[in-house]
């Protein structure tokens, strides 16, 4: 009764406000006609009457709208349980601007009279009693639990009891968050989902993907994927149905991978590090003293640590791709230093192999927005490939211009074998190698894989343009800053952080 | 316009000597940024721990820092923290810069990345190539 009292006060009070605005509305009409532009009293009476008549309209609308929205909830949770009632949904009463409160109960009075809010509960004599329910449960090849209002298990399976670690005697009647040790991988927590579900829905559900449970007594964790469903007020106490789906094994595998892939990572770049080092010390230090001949054998073992350090980066964020996990920092940048910055640091690595490292930089090109560290891989392995796919003796051009649509374009130009036309389709595909490189030429299929999605996230384009026995040409495209700008609106400091798959969120990063 | 070669840079001067911690377990990498920086001019001090390096960090001052993430004793984002928390550490002048071969998380960098000055992965700079990274940061 409290609440019927309550929404009857709150639409009085809504019916008053506007009721006085119209009000207002017809003597300020009149007031304004009859003294300020000095119509006669009885036209301007006439025009302020018709104003207030058509306000009033209006208002009775508004108002019975309002009365009627938490009788519509009501006729919807009527309808959504009866079984003729199919093609109705139940009542989302979060868009309910007045009566929350009072078609939330009364709603959920309905549901629990029809039998536990269950969703659609059959007709009444086909409807299992709970002992069957509970019976049934042993038959669910599937691990489920049920909890209470206060989160304490009402119903376990033996399945489920011994999926946590625990005997079903253990676990009824207990606090499901002490029973288990559950770990989510994103930011909201079975709790979490309860606890903002129970205050605003009365039926709800969702899943989370990769829940890790540790075992009690240190005998392991189990992964699985975790779907919930919520019924406010059910009769039985079954308010949270929970089912486990374990994926122990798979997500055991892609874990190992993925931190093999980093250890693997690690372990090689110290000592690519400590290559670096001593090589560019004999360097400086035995320069002026080399021979010709050594003083090549030195920038070609430099050369090399390079290249292998490319390809330890290569396989780091080809690992990033695959997972979601490459994230960018777009900063504004002139294209031609930077584009020189890093030619100049490839320069070795082409020079060695007896091909030469060329610019070729319109001027004036507009600032770009770039991910410096990203960039560097994408032309590092188009360079790569371009001196891996050419001649001796024959030069490598790098293009930078304007293109039609705005975006500045840079291309890698090589004078070698070129690519069939056949296998250009799939140059940008994980893993590929043209039927005739893969016997002659070595490769890891990853470079292009990987420059395509740098550059895809971005916001610009990859493509090629090959000519059988006269050479390739890589080119791929970059926002111009300022077509970006718009993003840094709520940015404090400048840069825009992307993802493989979208925009993310403002975030400063200085790396390298 | 024809293709160009490639400009050259100028060598990297000496600047005046500034101060470097370099806290460094790897006893190669530890001797190769010594040397390259003492060269440039730097007064170099090195711990090759992450508990003589937080020793160090809070009884001296240096106008650089150079932390690797992965040391013994203390972690380099443990002596990140404790250098960054004013309840622990008197406001500190240095920069820090993270010197890492590690792989890390989106969480973890992000987390570092508030706290230091600078994130360099070891292996894709040489010696010469960090003391330009530390002029430019001046």
């Amino acid at each position: 009764m409290d609440k019927l009292r309550k929404f009857s006060s709150d639409l009085t009070t809504y019916a008053f406000f506007w009721i006085f605005i119209a009000n207002t509305l017809g003597i300020g009409v009149y007031l304004l006609m009859a003294h300020v532009l000095g119509l006669k009293p009885a036209i301007a009476a006439g025009i302020a009457g018709f104003a207030a008549l058509m306000t009033s309209i209006g208002i009775s609308k508004l108002v019975v709208l309002a009365a009627t929205q938490p009788l519509k909830a009501v006729w919807q949770a009527v309808w959504h349980i009866s079984p003729t009632g199919t093609d109705v949904e139940a009542p989302n009463l979060e868009t309910l601007t007045h009566g929350f409160d009072l078609a939330k109960s009364v709603v959920g009075q309905i549901y629990d009279m029809s039998g536990g809010g269950a969703g659609k509960p059959k007709t009444a004599n086909s409807m299992p009693d709970v002992e069957e329910a509970l019976k049934l449960l042993e038959y669910l090849p599937l691990p489920v639990v049920a909890l209470d209002a206060e989160g304490n298990i009402t119903a376990i399976n033996k399945l489920a009891a011994t999926y946590i670690g625990r005997t079903p005697q253990e676990c009824l009647g207990k606090s499901f968050d002490e029973t288990t040790q559950l770990l989510f991988a994103g930011n909201e927590t079975l709790e979490a989902w309860l606890n903002n579900t129970a205050s605003k829905s009365v039926t709800a559900n969702s899943s989370w993907d990769r829940v890790r449970l540790q075992l009690p007594e240190e005998k392991g964790i189990r992964q699985f994927d975790l779907i919930a469903r919520y019924a406010k007020n059910d009769p039985n106490h079954y308010e949270t149905m929970l089912a486990f789906f374990d994926h122990t094994d798979k997500y055991q595998t892609e874990d190992n991978s993925a931190a093999y892939v980093a250890l693997a990572v690690h372990e090689l770049r110290t000592p690519l590090t400590v290559l670096r080092g001593y090589i560019e010390v004999f360097e400086d230090e035995l320069g002026a003293q080399l021979t010709p001949e050594l003083k090549d054998f030195m920038h070609k073992m430099s050369a090399s640590a390079q290249t292998l350090t490319a390809f330890v980066s290569n396989i780091l964020n080809v690992a990033r791709v695959d997972e979601n996990q490459l994230s960018l920092s777009l900063h504004e940048a002139k294209w031609p230093d930077l584009l020189t910055e890093i030619c100049k640091n490839l320069e070795l690595r082409v020079k060695v192999r007896g091909k030469k490292l060329l610019l070729d930089i319109a001027p004036d090109l507009p600032t770009v927005a770039v991910d410096k560290v990203s960039i560097y891989e994408v032309i590092s392995n188009l360079v790569e490939n371009a001196v891996k796919y050419s001649d001796e003796g024959t030069a490598i051009v790098v293009h930078a211009q304007v293109g039609k649509n705005g975006n500045i374009e840079t291309v890698v130009e090589d004078h070698g074998v070129g690519i069939p036309e056949s296998a250009v389709k799939n140059l940008f595909t994980k893993f590929y190698r043209s039927h005739r490189s893969k016997g002659t030429v070595s490769g890891s299929g990853l470079g292009l894989y990987l420059v395509k999605a740098i550059v895809t996230a971005h916001g610009g384009q990859v493509w090629v343009q090959s000519k059988e026995g006269e050479g390739s040409s890589f080119g791929f495209s970059l926002q111009p800053y300022a077509s970006v700008a718009s993003q840094l609106q709520n940015s404090t400091d400048g840069t825009i952080e992307r993802q493989a798959h979208g925009w993310i969120k403002n975030h400063s990063m200085y790396r390298r | 316009m024809d293709p160009q070669a490639i400009p050259q840079p100028p060598a990297p001067q000496a600047p005046s000597a500034l101060k470097v911690l370099c806290v460094e377990d790897e006893y190669f990498i530890s001797e190769l940024y010594d040397r390259a920086l003492r060269k440039a001019g730097y007064d170099v001090t090195n711990a090759l721990n992450g508990t003589d390096g937080l020793k160090l960090a809070q009884t001296n001052t240096y106008d650089i820092i150079l932390l690797d993430l992965m040391v013994p004793g203390l972690t380099g984002m443990e002596i990140l923290r404790i250098l960054r928390d004013t309840t622990q550490t008197p406001e500190l002048k240095s920069k820090i810069i993270i010197t890492t071969n590690l792989v890390q998380d989106d969480a973890a960098r992000k987390e570092i990345e508030s706290h230091a000055d600078g994130y360099i992965i070891k292996a894709d700079i040489t010696p010469r190539e960090l003391v330009t990274f530390l002029q430019k940061l001046e």
